[in-house]
This record gives C-alpha cells, structure tokens and sequence, in this order.
C-alpha cells in the first residue's frame, strides 16, 4: 500500500491489487500512512503465485473492481477522512487482581500469549533504576504504528516480560539496534517470511546479567535470555503495534518470536569476539541484531577442519542471503589450531558457495554476507542461522550506579548453574 | 490472587498524523495513460501482464500502459535510486496507476 499511497501523494489517483488474505494490512498501512480512503482490490490470485492461468483468471474476476476504483467519484469519507480516536496510554489503565489483569492484557493483544507480570508504578519505577536516561526520553519511534518507544514504556514492557532492571541498557541498546534502518526491521517484522529478531550480546555484560552463551543458550531456562528477548518481543508488539494477521503477516510464524538471545563464548572462542570484529572495543557491550528466519544444527561429518568445512559447504543454500554461523568451542579450535580465521572462514564459504538462480539476491555475496559467532558449550554441534538483510550492532551504555545494581540482582540464579 | 494491581500501558503514544483524501478519479479511462506499477515480488509482473491484457481487451488503443518494475526490495518511495525515478514516472508518464503488490 505504500507505493499506493506515494502515488497519490504524487497527485495521480491509484488502486493497489492486494490477495484478498492482505486485506487488514492493506486497510491498516494506508490508515498508518495518514490515508485511510486508499483504494485497494482484493484479488483472488495466490500469493507469489507463478502459474499464469490462476494470475489471469484472478485479475479478470477483479477487473470490472480495479476499473471503479478509478473512476467511481469519492466518498466524502475518502476525500475528507475523519480524525481518529486516540489511545489512552498515560497513567493507570486498569485496577483489579492477578488474574483479571491477565485478561485486561490478553484481550486487548499486550501479551505473547504467556502471562505477563503487572506493571505497577512500583513495579516500573524500580526497572527504571536501570538506566539514567529519564523516562520520557523518546528512543526512537517503532513502526508500523510509529509509536513512542519513551524509556518509560521500555520500562513497563520489560516488567511484563519478568525482566530484572539490570536488563534496561540492553533493551535500550536493542530497540535502538531495531530501529536503525540497516536492520530491515520495518520490512522482516511484518513479512511472510516470518523473520525474527536474534539478538547476539557481547562484552561484560554478558557475565554481569548471567546471559547464557554456553550449553542451551538458546534453550529456556535462563533469566537474562528469556526475558530480554522476551521483553524485546513484548515492545515491538506494543510500541509499533504490529498484530499478528493484520499487520504482521508472517505466514507461518516463528518461536523465535518469544525469545532469540544468546552471548557470544568469548571466553571459550580462539578468535575475537564478533563485535571487536566490526570495530568495538572487547571492554564494551554490545547487542547485535539480525533477522533469521531459520536455525538448523548440524554435527560435522569429520571433526577436523576439512569435516568441519565441508560439512557446511555442502548445507550452503543457493537462495540464502545471510548466515550466522554459530560454533561450538571445540570446533572454534579445531578450526583455529589448522590456521583458520573467521575472515578465512567467511571467504572459502562465500567462494564455495552455489551458484543463486537468475531471479536470486544477496546470496551471502554481500558485503557482510556470513558472520561467525562462537556459542555452545561441549560437544560437536554448528548452527546454521540463515536470514536476510544486515547485522546491526549498537554499544550499550550503562548507568552510573552499575556495579550496585549488578550486585543487587546477581543472585538470581538456578542453584543447579555455576556459570 | 486478592492483591489489586493498579497497572500502566505499555501501549506507545502516537503523534498525530495529518489525514489526507485520496485525488479525485478519471470520469473514464478512454484515452488515459493508465500506468502499471510492480513490485518486487515475483507475481507482480505477471499480474501487469494480466492487467494490461484485460484493458486492451477492454478498450484497445482507446488508452496507453506504461510500466514500471521496481528492483529493490524496499519501500519504493522512501528508496534513495528508485523513489525520484517513480516520481518522474508518475508526473510525465502516467494519469492514474494500478499498483500490484505480488501478494
């Protein structure tokens, strides 16, 4: 619908075909982009659809609709639209228990789905001790509603999330990362292809907030990961609005969605850690997103370098645009040990790699099409993580007052763990 | 579960946006230039080629199709390379446009 739209805003009277399953998202952008009356058809043809008899019948169904929609004169409601209500988002929206607090969330789309925790004023107040930037301050403004995502609000999601205060610099950092239009995350959030957010923490504050980076990092059951990626799911839902089937449409969905937070294994990695690869310093935190929208674990078939290299070689997709490679510790130096550097690593992949088909982009041809981060803990294992667009990695800053508050909430740990 | 939560939003301000109507329509399309816009994805191309078969079929040469594919993947006219070339489109080639979004 945005290029509807842009071409009204051109002076030119337009009409988008959309697959009658696009309708919602159809109505919803043009309402987005301040042009509620934008004239769309639904139309019967499948999406991507590649057989030529179901493009035509399709569009001759719709045709005598794509003509009045040229020509048919305005409503008044189409020349004229009428302003909308407004959110009320200030101050306390509900009063009640625990579990009719539960349903006031779930019915309105604030949740996940799981049960959030209640964000008191209290509540909220003390996730705010995890930053110094005062609540109102506007981090950025998150599509497709273009909401605000002040620290305050970044706060109150965090709450729901089961977040601990330590958690907000790196929720700042995150949206920010989000927001950075070399992310793609206007287009991967709302796409078919069910995209999700992977957040890679580097630096100190990995063993600060206790991140997993080790054995099932990317399981449940770790504070940190859960939440945070929890928290970050909770605010692009709530801050930019995104609903599933509406505007997020995401054909068949992603678990990743919930949650997708690992630490890279700096210590366990022969290599520098990712970030320090791309120009920050080993002492500074950092979160790095991306935008997969698969995950595949794979065990070499030799564990020397060569088992290890060809084993995924021979898994390089001809479509795939980008790839994080995650490897375990004992491949890391395996692979190290027979002189192979992540840069060497990315080139013999990038060169091996097979040929896309005509219609093909990206490919991991770009400029950053592999990145390596090393994660896991004992074993034999590599993840594929094959998405599209770019990494983008923003430094976290930290409050004044850290250490205290690191100290304050650094008990919070399963007792069967000793990381 | 007898605790009372008062509780906040943690649905995000808007600012508000300015409403804008849509332009006035063309009385008819005979004798207009009709353009054909396709995105990126694969079926918006030959869902053009439909359409432009059905308005021949419809008015023949009572009209002119022009064409435009977009090559990148983005919004079109917030794209630094395609978004001033779609303007150009619009303002000397075309009077109304049909836009296929491919899905």
């Amino acid at each position: 619908m945005y290029d509807t739209i842009f071409v009204e805003q051109h002076h030119k009277p337009a009409v988008a075909l959309v697959n009658e399953g696009f309708v919602h998202d159809a109505r919803s952008a043009a309402a987005g982009k301040g042009m509620p009356g934008a004239r769309f058809v639904p139309q019967t043809v499948p999406c991507e659809c590649t057989v030529p008899e179901k493009i035509q019948r399709g569009v001759r169904e719709a045709m005598g609709d794509i003509i009045a929609a040229l020509t048919l004169p305005l409503k008044s409601e189409e020349a004229t639209p009428p302003p909308r209500p407004t959110d009320v988002t200030r101050g306390s929206v509900f009063s009640g228990d625990l579990d009719e607090v539960q349903r006031f969330f779930y019915n309105r789309g604030w949740t996940d789905g799981l049960p959030i925790l209640p964000p008191t004023r209290a509540a909220v107040d003390e996730m705010l001790t995890g930053t110094d930037l005062p609540p109102d301050n506007v981090v950025g403004n998150v599509i497709p509603r273009l909401g605000k995502a002040t620290v305050e609000k970044i706060a109150i999601n965090a709450v729901m999330a089961g977040a601990l205060p330590t958690a907000m610099p790196l929720l700042v950092a995150g949206v920010e990362a989000l927001l950075d239009p070399e992310s793609g995350f206007g287009v991967f959030e709302v796409s078919t292809g069910s995209w999700a957010p992977f957040y890679v923490i580097n630096g100190p504050i990995r063993a600060q907030l206790r991140i997993n980076g080790s054995t099932g990092a990317l399981s449940p059951g770790d504070l940190a990961n859960a939440t945070i990626g929890r928290a970050m799911g909770l605010i692009v839902k709530n801050l930019g609005g995104a609903r599933k089937g509406v505007e997020d449409m995401g054909v068949l969905g992603n678990p990743a969605k919930y949650a997708m937070v690992l630490g890279e294994n700096e210590e366990a990695s022969p290599w520098q850690p990712q970030h320090v690869q791309h120009g920050f310093s080993s002492d500074q935190s950092c979160v790095t997103v991306s935008f997969p929208n698969s995950y595949a674990q794979i065990v070499p078939r030799g564990t020397d370098d060569c088992g290890i290299l060809e084993t995924i070689k021979d898994r390089l997709g001809p479509q795939w645009r980008q790839l994080t490679l995650l490897v375990c510790p004992s491949h890391a130096e395996t692979l190290a040990e027979a002189g192979w550097t992540t840069q060497r690593i990315i080139a013999e992949l990038q060169r091996s790699r097979p040929a896309p088909p005509a219609t093909g982009t990206g490919l991991l041809s770009g400029p950053e099409g592999v990145r390596i981060v090393v994660a896991g803990g004992p074993g034999a294992w590599l993840g594929l993580v094959t998405g599209v667009g770019r990494w983008v990695t923003k430094p976290v800053t930290l409050p004044s007052d850290w250490d205290r508050l690191v100290k304050k909430y650094r008990d919070r740990v399963p007792n069967y763990l000793r990381y | 579960m007898d605790a009372t939560y008062d509780v906040l939003s943690p649905w995000a301000e808007t600012d508000p946006i300015p409403l804008n109507g849509i332009n006035p329509r063309l009385p008819e399309l005979r004798g207009k230039r009709v353009g054909l816009s396709a995105n990126y994805k694969r079926a918006a191309t030959p869902i053009q080629d439909a359409v432009e078969a059905e308005l021949h079929a419809r008015y023949g040469d009572q009209i002119t199709i022009s064409r435009f594919a977009q090559s990148g993947t983005h919004d079109i006219g917030g794209s630094p390379d395609e978004g001033p070339r779609y303007a150009e489109w619009l303002e000397k080639e075309v009077d109304t446009v049909i836009v296929a979004v491919g899905d």
